[in-house]
């Protein structure tokens, strides 16, 4: 069975096996990702909170109800398995490494950018575009980035990202506008400050 | 009500941005319908926590039943000595009994401090190598045995190991502190019942 008649199945009230549930969750995991990433805020631990959310829903595959929205059931299930690790993260303060842009960068040859450091040794926010982007994105709050993400990325209406995350959809919409318009204000911020 | 205005520039910018750095993986749905069967599952933190469980219990019953068996073994042991106890607790009768008479290991006296009473010991248990009993000689029977007419002198602090040492006091009937004095347990010896651990002799912190 192809993923998409697996999703069908699955919302017509086929019951769920393990090898069904994959290959369900991983025909929706570029939206699972996109929340995970929202919520966390970075790419680096998107995938690996996709596989412990996995994990939870093949442990809990009996509690879904078959003919309901599998997306939507494994986007709670992600969504909280994000806020977890982000619980997680603020207690080990750790600092992040993006992999992926890493190794675009090293298949582009150009050269490695060095991160700024301050004079204790601490990450500084980088002061390019993408910089002051992320630092404006760190500032949001994870739903918020989430829903922001959904909307962007992956052009899901206010409707399918109120399903996904378990939200109301006049919520999800107003998380957007105030993500975008948080983003708009710290950016413009740093274009004034620049010229 | 709209998030953005398809016109700004620095929207625009914005949406780019974004969907360059959080564009998924491609390959993504492959790697995770690879790796998300049963390997995963069978290493799944639950079943994990759940094996220590099981260890953890399994030791727990074995640590009990070691508990239960040291228990046991002085108290049936005791058995065998009840009735030279009981004859020791008459020393007349012990002639007439055959029972041969305490006999006083060498080494310091214990010095006791028990209300009304007096501890005599150690002596020496033939039938018990390594052990010492200490014989509750003269002791209001209100003080041991919380009235009821007990046989006081069948009372008897058996010292498994080294029983040289310094007081014993007793604080209450039936319970006991020592101190420099290893594992001791009280026996209590009915003259015709099955002597019974009453107490732990526990050290006194210093």
């Amino acid at each position: 069975m192809t993923s998409p008649g697996l999703l069908r199945g699955a919302a017509a009230g086929a019951r769920l096996d393990a090898d069904g549930f994959a290959a369900a969750f991983a025909a929706v995991s570029p939206m699972l990702w996109t929340v995970a990433a929202g919520v966390l805020g970075c790419r680096s631990e998107a995938e690996d909170v996709l596989q412990e959310a996995a994990l939870i829903g093949l442990q809990r595959l009996d509690q879904f109800q078959p003919g309901t929205d599998f997306r939507a059931w494994c986007g709670k299930i992600v969504r909280y398995t994000a806020l977890n690790r982000c619980r997680q993260r603020r207690r080990r303060r750790t600092e992040r490494v993006d992999p992926g842009q890493l190794d675009e960068t090293i298949a582009a040859s150009a050269p490695v950018p060095v991160p700024p450091v301050g004079q204790r040794g601490e990450l500084l926010p980088g002061t390019g575009f993408d910089g002051a982007l992320q630092a404006a994105l760190e500032e949001l709050r994870p739903t918020a980035r989430a829903c922001l993400l959904l909307k962007v990325v992956m052009e899901l209406d206010y409707e399918a990202i109120a399903r996904t995350l378990g939200i109301p959809a006049g919520t999800a919409m107003s998380h957007v506008h105030r993500a975008r318009a948080a983003l708009r204000r710290a950016l413009s911020k740093r274009s004034g400050g620049e010229a | 009500m709209t998030d953005r205005n398809p016109g700004d520039p620095l929207d625009r910018q914005i949406d780019a941005a974004l969907r360059e750095r959080f564009r998924p993986p491609v390959d993504l749905a492959a790697r995770l319908e690879r790796t998300l069967l049963q390997p995963k599952i069978e290493r799944s933190p639950r079943r994990r926590s759940l094996a220590w469980v099981l260890v953890a219990a399994a030791v727990l019953v074995a640590a009990f039943v070691m508990l239960l068996q040291k228990d046991r073994r002085p108290v049936l042991e005791a058995k065998l000595l009840q009735e030279r106890v009981s004859h020791w607790g008459n020393l007349a009768s012990c002639s007439q009994a055959g029972v041969p008479l305490p006999v006083p290991l060498p080494g310091p006296r214990l010095a006791l401090d028990l209300a009304g009473g007096s501890i005599e010991g150690p002596y020496a248990v033939p039938e018990w190598p390594g052990a010492a009993l200490f014989r509750v000689a003269t002791v209001d029977p209100d003080v041991i045995a919380g009235g009821g007419g007990k046989v006081v002198h069948a009372l008897l602090v058996v010292a498994r190991a080294d029983a040289t040492r310094n007081r014993i006091e007793v604080q209450e009937p039936w319970t006991a502190t020592v101190r420099q004095l290893g594992e001791l347990q009280v026996f209590d010896f009915h003259p015709h019942g099955t002597p019974a651990v009453v107490g732990r002799l526990r050290r006194l912190p210093d």
